[in-house]
């Protein structure tokens, strides 16, 4: 009978050291430079130190580079992160990250496309206007990147490295379309949002540039996560986020965001960003970056 | 003054106030110079946050692509903190010019940090991304310039607005120190100012208490001034006045107090009533000025009061006389809680009495009772004050007046008591007087009685033996029996002399007293004139009276003799007895008394009556008023001296013309049997040995001679001593002892005692001439067999022996 008790009382301690094991002290969530670095940092300051509060850990963020992302979460380096359409598209494919929600823009809008644009004094108007002209990507993204290169393939161009006098690979679309206003490029790609948002504040977007084409609507920035993150916390980390407008605090960090609201966001809404690299001939689980 | 007060501290704070404003204002401009002079030290701190930031940056700016994007976060905190320096220089800074040089910097700083995203974000190696670490170098150089330039210039501008600021520092200090220096100028005029308006009347007040204090009460201060003063100085004069009229409020009471002391004085010596109602009438005159004063007080029996009113305007000092009931004072008394009535609007009405003074018309009335212990004794009364009726002033004062009028009755009471007792004790002191007199008389006739009849037994024993040798018809023998005659009349007046002297030892038991009453009743009727009658009131079963019937009898008879003789020309003699109980009232009356139960005699005559003067001697012995060879002066003394053996009391009661009463009071005891009678012994029992004690050897050798012709062997002992011997030595042969009791060496209840040790059973007869302090009593007590008065008859002596014998 002592025995008995002995070894219940045993298990029972051995069951909550296990769980205490599996307490999480800190998180990470990587932002990617879809814009202004230090802009982009900023729009995220508030919902740090919110989801800390919340989850009794503590939240860092970690600004990452398109070209690092995937071995970031690879290296678990971070936790979660808030991953473009292809980036997201890439980590679903190649480490089973897992996409929990989405921001709703201000504009009610949680899809973006993606914009082929190009100066409207350098008369490019087709795709037979663009051959030997300079074109500026912005790197592993769907909108700078998978977009135009199945556009330009739709459209005949099967290798851009020889459609094109120049190519310039930027880190952000803010940087590519700032390429093309400034002349150093002919030919852009860019995040449908960012040159919305570049449009209110530089009046020489629309007098300058012309949008020659747009991608079909996909998901917006949407935050996933390790698929080896706590099942728990991933569940309240998703209430956290969905339930953000019923809180004061939740509504400042929305505002500070640009967003409404999130939504919940599933790997399904993926499929127009795979169809898209598909038809521009990236094969997403063997993709890999060359830029760091 | 208050409002000067007011205005002169107001003025010294519209001074200071000005004074401090004015500093104040300086030290605000000199400190917010300083805060600008702080501030524009600060820049050089902002240049060099930003520097050493900016330099951290540019040390990314030219490195690869790949470590730019490894430390995006460490180059966005350095931007971050370029941010922070410039908002905060942003927040000290309120000059419009200088505001507008720190947005152009934050504008500079924007620019820059959009190129330097660009840079970081820039994947393209080459030419373009050269070009964009020169824009981002540049700019850093741009903006760190336009900070050095802000800087001089801040460094220029501190230089001038410190010298500034120690110009106005040094200008504060002077306007601080000239609003001190007139501060404090105004301070010593206000203070003056107050000072001379308030310590003149304060000197005033100081100077009017002082006078006061020394005695000039209502001295009045002259001054008119300020408002508050003004006041307090009104109202010191009135306090002034009010000490005033109150002081002499107080010297008119302690006149009027002073003069009932004196008025008082006589009253405390006054002996009887009369004095002090007549001593009223100047008495409340002189306190209250009423037209009619008075004086109540109760009758000797207490159950009325009356009321002596005087009218004070009359010449005489005559007074009316109002009686009252006792049961009506003290219902007045009570209705008004023994409180005084002063009533100063009567006109005729609540006169609290029934019957009113004649002529009196009431307009205003004083009654204050005395009282003592809560019962009231009397009241004083004041009718009709001439001036403004009465007050608390004059009730008090005949309050003070009626207390002693109280304590002189009082006193006037005490004093009678007083004069009781020593009356009392007067009598008391003359009867103890007369008792130790009689009481030395009484022994010296003992003393004397001792001896005769000593004397007297010798030679009567020896006259008796003669006349046995002789014939009856011879000559000698009635020469001889007229000797024998001659010494029984000397032992008579011995032994009367005895009986004064309560020395005589005899028998007393239980008699009725009446018969011998009436047998001595019956033999006076046949002696005494036959203008004088008897008339005998005795109580009938009167209790037994321990006592001897000659004594008794000769009591009555005594009294009975004296009092036919104190009416000549005849009368009636009245005895009466009963039973009386005698208390500790009728003990405090008459000092020999006791208390207890007594048989009273009582004889009285309707004679002359006995003078006062004479009446303390009467029972003197030799003491008579008859005439000589008519009274031997015993016989009074007698009655004193039985009484006393008794010991009883007299009283005699006399007046002149009316007679006198003695009264007899002898105690009764408790019940005592009748003495057994004892048969006597035949002559042939006469064959005994007789041992005769006495120290006198005529009686013994008489007694002696006589006993052995009665067949009896004699021996003779001179003292106590000789006759123990003589009975240890014979104790077979001796039956009888005669023991004298008076003997020198060892006296015959002494001898007794021991006698009775060698020989139980011996007989005793005690023969003694007197019955000194009672020890023939006490020696019977004890078991002695009989006792015989000396001197006796040898005849006698020989029936007591053979009685004792038969015992």
């Amino acid at each position: 009978m002592f025995l008995v008790l002995f070894f219940q009382t045993f298990a029972a301690f051995t069951s909550l050291a296990s769980e205490t094991d599996s307490q999480r002290e800190s998180l990470v969530i990587g932002l990617l430079p879809e814009m202004n670095i230090f802009k982009q940092r900023e729009r995220f300051e508030l919902l740090a130190p919110y989801l800390s509060k919340h989850l009794g850990i503590e939240v860092e963020l970690k600004m990452l580079s398109y070209g690092n992302i995937i071995e970031k979460f690879k290296e678990e380096e971070i936790d979660a992160a808030f991953l473009g359409s292809f980036t997201g598209a890439l980590a679903i494919s190649q480490l089973g990250v897992v996409p929990l929600v989405r921001p709703i823009n201000m504009d009610n809008t949680s899809t973006y496309q993606g914009y082929i644009f190009a100066r409207k004094d350098s008369n490019i108007t087709s795709v037979a206007d663009m051959k030997g002209k300079s074109l500026a990507l912005v790197e592993k993204t769907t909108a700078g990147f998978v977009f135009p290169i199945a556009w330009l393939k739709r459209h005949g161009v099967d290798d851009i490295n020889t459609y094109f006098n120049e190519q310039f690979i930027s880190g952000s679309h803010d940087r590519t379309i700032s390429l093309v206003l400034n002349g150093k490029a002919n030919v852009g790609a860019a995040k449908s949002t960012i040159y919305e948002n570049m449009r209110k504040w530089q009046p020489r977007i629309d007098r300058e540039l012309i949008i020659l084409a747009n991608s079909p609507k996909v998901p917006s920035n949407t935050f996933c996560v390790n698929k080896k993150f706590d099942q728990q916390y991933r569940e309240q980390l998703k209430d956290l986020l969905l339930n953000l407008r019923g809180d004061p605090g939740g509504r400042e960090v929305l505002k500070k965001l640009g967003a409404k609201r999130f939504v919940e966001t599933g790997r399904d809404q993926y499929q127009p960003v795979f169809d898209l690299a598909k038809e521009a001939g990236i094969d997403l689980k063997k993709y890999a970056f060359q830029s760091p | 003054m208050r409002k000067y007060i007011i205005i002169s501290f107001a003025l010294i704070f519209i001074f200071a106030g000005i004074g401090s404003g004015v500093s104040l204002y300086h030290l605000l401009n000199t400190t917010a110079n300083l805060r600008n002079l702080i501030s524009l030290h600060e820049i050089g701190d902002v240049r060099q946050a930003l520097s050493f930031n900016f330099q951290k940056i540019q040390s990314y700016t030219f490195s690869s692509q790949a470590y730019l994007t490894e430390n995006i976060d460490e180059i966005i905190n350095n931007a971050k903190e370029v941010n922070q320096t410039l908002i905060r220089c942003n927040e000290c800074h309120h000059k419009p010019e200088i505001e507008a040089e720190l947005k152009g910097v934050e504008a500079m700083v924007q620019d820059y940090q959009e190129q330097l995203s660009y840079l970081i974000t820039t994947v393209t190696e080459g030419e373009l991304r050269r070009e964009q670490q020169g824009i981002v170098a540049d700019q850093s150089n741009l903006i760190l310039s336009k900070v050095q330039d802000m800087v001089n210039r801040a460094a220029s501008t501190l230089n001038i607005e410190t010298s500034n600021a120690m110009n106005k520092i040094e200008g504060s200090y002077i306007i601080l120190g000239l609003t001190l220096i007139f501060t404090f100028l105004a301070a010593q005029v206000v203070a003056h100012f107050l000072t001379s308006r308030i310590t003149k009347p304060v000197n005033k007040l100081l100077n009017a208490a002082n006078r006061i204090t020394q005695g000039e009460l209502g001295y009045q201060i002259d001054y008119k001034g300020l408002g508050e003063f003004q006041a307090l100085i009104s109202t010191f004069n009135k306090m002034s006045a009010s000490l005033a009229r109150q002081e002499d409020k107080i010297r008119n009471t302690m006149k009027k107090l002073h003069q009932l002391s004196h008025m008082s004085l006589p009253l405390h010596t006054a002996l009887n009533t009369s004095i002090i109602i007549n001593y009223l009438h100047k008495t409340m005159n002189d306190l209250i000025v009423a037209e009619y004063v008075g004086i109540m007080l109760p009758e000797e029996n207490d159950e009325q009061y009356v009321l002596h009113l005087f009218d004070t305007s009359a010449k005489n000092r005559e007074s009316s006389h109002i009686t009252f009931s006792q049961n009506e004072i003290k219902g007045v008394f009570d209705d008004h809680n023994g409180e005084p009535l002063l009533d100063n609007s009567m006109q005729n009405k609540n006169w609290p009495f029934a019957e009113k003074p004649e002529g009196v018309e009431f307009n205003n009335l004083l009654l204050t009772w005395m009282v003592i212990e809560n019962n009231v004794t009397g009241a004083l009364i004041a009718i009709n004050k001439n001036e403004g009726g009465f007050n608390e002033e004059d009730s008090e004062i005949v309050g003070i007046l009626a207390n002693n009028m109280n304590v002189a009755l009082d006193n006037i009471g005490l004093f009678n008591n007083l004069q009781l007792q020593m009356v009392e004790q007067k009598k008391t002191q003359r009867q103890l007087l007369e008792a130790e007199k009689l009481t030395a008389l009484g022994a010296l006739a003992g003393g004397i009685a001792h001896d005769f009849n000593n004397i007297l037994c010798g030679m009567i024993g020896y006259v008796s033996l003669l006349k046995r040798n002789h014939n009856p018809e011879d000559k000698d023998f009635k020469m001889l029996d007229t000797i024998e005659n001659a010494g029984f009349r000397a032992a008579d007046l011995t032994k009367q002399l005895l009986t004064f002297s309560r020395q005589e030892a005899l028998d007393h038991r239980p008699i009725e007293v009446n018969p011998h009453i009436e047998n001595i009743a019956k033999l006076l009727e046949k002696t005494i004139s036959k203008l004088i009658t008897f008339r005998l009131e005795l109580k009938e079963s009167l209790p037994l009276l321990l006592s001897n019937p000659a004594q008794l009898e000769q009591i009555v008879m005594n009294l009975c003799v004296n009092a036919r003789d104190a009416m000549p020309n005849g009368g009636e003699i009245l005895v009466q007895s009963k039973q009386v109980h005698v208390d500790q009232t009728f003990c405090g009356q008459h000092s020999e008394a006791k208390p207890g139960d007594y048989i009273k005699l009582t004889v009285t005559d309707q004679g002359e009556g006995i003078d006062q003067d004479i009446l303390p001697k009467i029972f003197d012995p030799f003491f008579t008023t008859k005439d000589f060879g008519k009274g031997t002066g015993l016989g009074l003394a007698m009655v004193y001296g039985i009484v006393k053996s008794h010991k009883g009391f007299i009283i005699v009661a006399s007046s002149a013309d009316k007679g006198t009463t003695f009264s007899v009071y002898l105690p009764l005891a408790g019940f005592i049997e009748d003495e057994e009678i004892r048969p006597a012994v035949s002559d042939e029992m006469m064959q005994a040995g007789i041992l005769i004690v006495d120290d006198e050897e005529l009686v013994a050798s008489m007694l002696a001679e006589h006993l052995q012709n009665h067949g009896c062997h004699t021996f003779h002992a001179g003292n106590g001593e000789e006759a123990l011997d003589i009975l240890q030595l014979h104790k077979n042969e001796i039956d009888v002892v005669i023991l004298d009791l008076n003997m020198p060496v060892m006296d015959g209840k002494t001898a007794y005692g021991k006698m009775i040790e060698l020989k139980p059973d011996i007989k005793v007869l005690v023969a003694s001439a007197y019955n000194m302090n009672n020890s023939v009593d006490d020696i019977l007590t004890k078991g002695a067999n009989g006792f015989i008065q000396k001197p006796y008859r040898i005849d006698n002596i020989v029936l007591k022996i053979r009685q004792v014998l038969a015992k």
